[in-house]
């Protein structure tokens, strides 16, 4: 079930919530309300393609007895590994292997593997606090049980991370410890509802009445494009990409918390990035922090030299770049920006330090741009073409770029005001301002959300639900 | 604060699950005339529908197609569209002068040449040498009247493709008028087919036979057809060159009227635009019209007369012109004189339905064949009478992306 869909909107919403917040479950972080969410994510999840509920139940209760069976066996180190590849390799036949990817296994093998570095890590802390290696298996096992009770382990929570509907099919890939961490306080408040709809419906707003169209001028764009057309095209595809998961991640985001969950943020303005790194910093946060912290920081990141540096930013980025596909431009993907980033460390920054911010950003801006070129044709010969028509291949171009510009021109003007967060300027005075808080403001805010819910149901249903780009990673 | 801000949230999902309640209170429509197409119904859930992913995927399309005011929210869109400044939304052009003309960036011209080399070779052939055959292709509003296009569109040139494949049948001895020119009002030449506003114009709506008015609008704004004004263009082109030249009849001498003013063409249910205007249609009734036979292929009676007055209460009063598309449809004119034993055989599309009454007056049969549809061999379809004229007639953008004329050497 997707988010933008007449199914998700009028009647998965508002009936799944509606019973969410009745008096039904019990107090704060009661069993019945979890078990509740884990059927309604379930159900979420089967809608569309049920066979596949199959395969996220087994890689839940297959994951679930391994981790039992490791707490056993006190946490050794074959088990871990042989589950830990078990789980790749799932991944790996589902992802290039399988007629087709099975929907959000991406995502959620990540989370599993969350669970297993994140128990690890507070097996290993909890050994540490007895004395380390020293110490006796039953004085680590001792210590490990007074973590665990602040980070519980049952078969719901596990189950209901892994398939937590908000994120299962497209993240933000949220860590273990911070989900379950919030577990025994949850509620259903109506006041959540507060908290999370303004943000949902921007992000609903964001994905059907901007996302979508700009791909549509880009789809037009693409027949026989010119250099002008190429460039425009590349530049769309670089708006519509921010704007299609970014608004999913913020109605992930807002739906977490209309369930009483917080959710890591899984976007900070990337293109506002002066560097490269930065970029990096602030695109899809959840999956290069799951790589930085289960994969680069463990290879030993900076700490083992420079040759092991450059070896473990070369091993990160090629994972990225495969983890969106099995298609060669994805690995060529990852080394663009692994190559950039250590020629930003060991050069570039140098010499742009001095620079202009501004002058910083539009470098990282272009460098980002074409790096969606790379990322956008999974077909080689498609690829080559377009990067034809950019250097100018297939003539200059310029009317029917000029055509769409001009028969485009609010929408294109709107959408790059929300792609480079110019309108954060105007949200924040917003926020600031008494009227925000009194009724009348309200009132507006929802008036005007009103509004936009119409145009966005007319836009809804005259494209067919144009899925989410990331469903497809 | 807290509580007003929760209520104001409240209400608004209240209004999403009403809006689903609302959603499965209202009956289900089978059919939607704005968009020319049968909606989804509701499916019945079965387990296997249910595990394959039927179920959901046929839910989605009911819950969209059967939408609470369908039509409504599709001309909000196209509304914002074009009030926000789109010059077309991807299907059709918001044109000038409440033009909806469709999209067409590029004319597959390698199709276009294979399928007039299809046309070609049946003529070398199939067709007895001698017995006269005609090409007429026709353009299409966003051809005849590129000024009507938004400013800087990419729609495709007609001008050139035409011209060489006109070419192409002329060199292979097939009789193929410049209807674009015709239409753009340049090459009509002879006295009686200039000047004729006059004629058009007589109180008692009575028209020359070869007369036409200067400024009459030649294609619907709202149907990607032309009228039958443009068709009649068309046909006095085509007429001035052919054998049959100044067989002028006295039956041809029509009376041209507005049958609706309320028709809203295929365009029109592309666009989804309140503020555009319905088109009226005008058509050119004569007696003999509404005595010819329309005959299916096994000879049975469809109709007499062959306009379907029916049809304009429909939603494609296009259909007035001889009815809906058939594979093979054959016109029993009763047209007397010259005309007798006179058998044409007319390959088309649905360009050639407004056409078709201005030739009845010259042929006692009249075979319309769409290739589209057909399912006979043309050996077999050539023993059906003893015809003496062949004509192709479609138009250039349906041409481009048609497949069937293949069967024409089958």
């Amino acid at each position: 079930m997707a988010f933008n869909t007449p199914v998700f909107l009028f009647f998965f919403l508002p009936v799944s919530l509606l019973l969410y917040y009745l008096p039904l479950w019990g107090g704060p972080g009661s069993r019945s309300r979890q078990v509740y969410l884990l059927l309604i994510s379930l159900f979420f999840y089967s809608w569309g393609e049920p066979k596949l509920i199959f395969l996220l139940a087994g890689s839940i209760l297959v994951n679930y007895l391994l981790l039992r069976l490791w707490e056993r066996a006190n946490y050794g180190r074959a088990l871990l590994i042989v589950s830990v590849l078990l789980n790749i390799m799932v991944l790996v036949w589902g992802k290039y292997f399988a007629a087709s990817l099975p929907l959000g296994l991406s995502f959620y093998t990540f989370k599993l593997l969350s669970a297993w570095f994140d128990r690890k890590r507070l097996a290993d802390a909890a050994a540490d606090a007895v004395g380390g290696t020293n110490a006796t298996a039953e004085a680590t096992a001792a210590a490990t049980a007074h973590k665990n009770a602040a980070v519980p382990f049952t078969f719901i929570h596990f189950a209901l991370y892994i398939s937590f509907y908000p994120q299962v099919i497209s993240g933000p890939i949220g860590r273990y410890e911070h989900f379950v961490r919030q577990l025994p306080n949850l509620q259903g408040q109506v006041t959540q509802l507060a908290t999370g709809l303004p943000r949902f419906l921007s992000g609903l707003f964001i994905k059907v009445l901007l996302a979508d169209p700009v791909f549509a001028i880009r789809e037009r764009l693409l027949t026989n494009p010119g250099a002008a057309e190429a460039w425009l095209a590349a530049l769309l595809y670089t708006f519509y990409i921010y704007l299609d998961f970014s608004a999913y991640s913020d109605m992930a985001i807002a739906l977490g918390r209309m369930l009483g969950f917080e959710t890591l943020e899984n976007f900070r303005l990337p293109y506002q990035a002066d560097s490269v790194s930065d970029f990096w910093r602030r695109w899809h946060i959840s999956l290069s922090s799951w790589f930085r912290d289960y994969v680069y920081i463990p290879l030993g990141g900076n700490r083992k030299g420079t040759a092991r540096q450059i070896l473990n930013i070369l091993i990160v980025w090629s994972l990225t770049g495969i983890w969106h596909g099995s298609s060669l431009n994805f690995l060529f993907w990852g080394l663009y920006y692994a190559a950039w980033l250590l020629l930003e460390k060991f050069l570039l920054n140098r010499w742009t330090s001095s620079w202009p911010q501004i002058a910083r950003q539009a470098l990282t801006f272009l460098i980002v741009n074409f790096g969606w070129v790379l990322f956008a044709f999974p077909n080689f010969g498609a690829l080559s073409s377009f990067v034809g028509a950019l250097f100018g291949r297939q003539g200059a171009g310029g009317p029917a770029a000029l055509y769409q510009l001009g028969s485009h021109a609010l929408l294109l003007i709107v959408a790059a005001v929300f792609v480079f967060g110019l309108h954060r300027k105007l949200t924040d005075r917003w926020n600031q301002s008494p009227l925000r808080h009194q009724p009348l403001g309200i009132v507006l805010q929802y008036t005007a959300a009103a509004l936009l819910m119409l145009l966005t149901i007319a836009f809804m249903l005259d494209q067919s639900f144009a899925s989410f780009l990331y469903f497809n990673f | 604060m807290k509580k007003f801000t929760t209520i104001c949230a409240s209400l608004f999902l209240a209004l999403f699950g009403a809006l689903g309640l609302f959603h499965l209170a209202t009956p289900d429509q089978e059919f939607s005339t704005q968009e020319r197409r049968p909606l989804a119904k509701a499916p019945a859930p079965t387990l296997s529908s249910w595990f394959d992913g039927q179920f959901a995927s046929q839910t989605s399309k009911w819950l969209a197609d059967q939408f609470p005011a369908r039509p409504f929210w599709l001309s909000l869109k196209a509304q914002t569209q074009q009030f926000t400044g789109q010059a077309d939304n991807d299907r059709v052009y918001f044109a000038r002068d409440n033009y909806l003309i469709e999209i067409h960036e590029s004319l597959d011209e390698t199709k276009l040449r294979r399928n007039i080399g299809d046309v070609v070779s049946f003529v070398q052939n199939f067709w007895p040498a001698g017995k006269p055959a005609s090409l007429l292709l026709a353009p299409t509003v966003a051809g005849v009247s590129p000024g009507l296009l938004p400013a800087g569109s990419q729609e495709a040139p007609q001008a050139d493709i035409l011209t060489d494949l006109r070419s192409l049948a002329d060199a292979a001895g097939i009789y193929a008028p410049d209807l674009l020119g015709a239409l753009q009002g340049g090459t009509l030449q002879g006295g009686d087919l200039q000047g004729g506003a006059a004629a058009m114009s007589d109180a008692s709506g009575q028209v020359d036979g070869n007369a036409v008015s200067s400024g009459q609008q030649l294609y619907f704004r709202t149907d990607h057809h032309w009228t039958q004004d443009g068709a009649r263009i068309a046909f006095l082109t085509w007429l001035e060159g052919s054998e049959l030249g100044d067989a002028a009849n006295a039956s041809s001498s029509f009376r041209r009227e507005i049958v609706t003013n309320d028709f809203r063409g295929t365009t029109a249910a592309k666009a989804n635009l309140w503020t555009v205007p319905s088109d009226s249609i005008a058509a050119y009734r004569n007696p003999s019209l509404d005595r010819v036979k329309l005959v299916d292929k096994e000879g049975t009676l469809i109709r007499e007369g062959i306009y379907d007055e029916a049809a304009l209460a429909t939603y494609d009063p296009y259909e007035f012109f001889v009815g809906e598309n058939r594979d093979w449809l054959k016109l029993e004119t009763g047209s007397e004189g010259s005309a007798r034993g006179r058998h044409l055989l007319l390959f088309k599309d649905s360009y050639a339905n407004a056409l078709v009454p201005f030739l009845c007056p010259y042929y006692e049969t009249i075979t319309m064949v769409d290739l589209r549809y057909l399912n006979e061999g043309m050996a077999d379809l050539l023993e059906r009478a003893d015809y003496s004229e062949v004509m192709f007639l479609y138009n250039v953008v349906t041409l481009a992306d048609e497949n069937s004329t293949f069967k024409l050497l089958k």
